[in-house]
């Protein structure tokens, strides 16, 4: 069996598992093919498990949208010193600031917290 | 009277944000409040540290302030925006050069697991929150312990919840390699599982 044999059944797998291809051939193909049926249970698991963790609750910190957009008006500031007809060009030397400043230790305008 | 912020759909707000930024920016701040947590746990999942995580959430909206003029299409703004949650999270990675340290979530903010709806008649519930945390850890650092790639696709597709369709957008590689490469990296993440804790049935 060549490689990309190997990669499309690997990619029926998927759909096997997610249920995107089901029904009684299928059920056949799998009791023909104990190996692929065994790849199919643990990928049918492994999704099942990770459910677990869709509940983590994620939040930010509180002061998030205040540092963002302290940056974004300060961003916006310069933008405008730089003439919006040449927005392009003054996002580039904005980048290059940035990038020389980040070059810099402790001076990173995404530090902090 | 113009609709409640609230009320709108993100492709709505993105037409206003193509509208009116930069001199106003309620649209995007709604555009804000509605993704940061969900942009924040991807890069929370791809880097495993908060500090980490929260610096790469600013600087992707950061990116998307400056780019969503140009988005052609509003209706693909959530693969735009989680293109630029991957490719984000990448570069600090390997801007960074190193492992970052793994810590749990619950560790970091202190906030309790949500085990709530559990039932279970034999055990009692501080044994039940106690497994279910433990349980968590183990998912956590198996997730953690994939490579780049394979934590990003199981990240995307079962935890995230994103179609095969999207991924292959988010990751610029075909539908079909993206199948395959999640159901080896689903096969590698129970290899792992296996490994990091033995005791998961």
């Amino acid at each position: 069996m060549t490689d990309r044999d190997n990669d499309s059944i690997d990619a029926l797998l998927t759909d096997l598992a997610d249920g995107l291809l089901s029904g009684l051939e299928w059920e056949k193909w799998l009791s023909e093919n104990p190996d692929a049926a065994q790849e199919v249970a643990i990928a049918q698991r492994v999704q099942s498990l990770l459910t677990i963790l869709q509940e983590t609750p994620f939040e930010v910190s509180a002061d998030f949208e205040g540092q963002l957009f302290a940056q974004i008006y300060a961003d916006t500031t310069l933008l405008t010193l730089f003439d919006l007809g040449f927005e392009g060009w003054g996002r580039a030397l904005l980048e290059l600031f940035t990038a020389f400043f980040d070059f810099l230790p402790g001076t990173s305008p995404t530090s902090s917290v | 009277m113009s609709l409640l912020r609230e009320e709108l759909s993100s492709e709505e707000l993105v037409l206003q944000c193509q509208q009116t930024l930069p001199h106003d920016t309620r649209a995007f701040e709604e555009l804000v409040a509605r993704y940061k947590n969900r942009v924040f746990a991807v890069a929370y999942r791809i880097l495993s540290s908060r500090q980490d995580a929260e610096d790469q959430t600013q600087e992707v909206f950061l990116k998307v302030y400056r780019g969503i003029k140009k988005l052609k299409d509003p209706e693909t703004f959530e693969s735009w925006l989680y293109q630029i949650t991957s490719n984000t999270c990448l570069d600090a990675l390997r801007h960074q050069q190193r492992r970052p340290t793994m810590a749990s979530l619950s560790q970091q903010t202190g906030e309790g697991d949500d085990t709530a709806d559990i039932k279970n008649t034999t055990m009692t519930q501080p044994e039940i929150a106690a497994l279910h945390h433990e349980l968590r850890w183990c998912l956590e650092q198996t997730i953690h312990n994939l490579h780049i790639t394979q934590r990003m696709l199981i990240v995307l597709r079962d935890i995230e919840g994103r179609s095969y369709d999207d991924i292959a957008t988010i990751l610029d590689i075909g539908l079909s390699a993206v199948k395959m490469r999640i159901h080896r990296a689903r096969l590698q993440f129970q290899a792992l599982l296996q490994i990091i804790c033995p005791d998961v049935k």
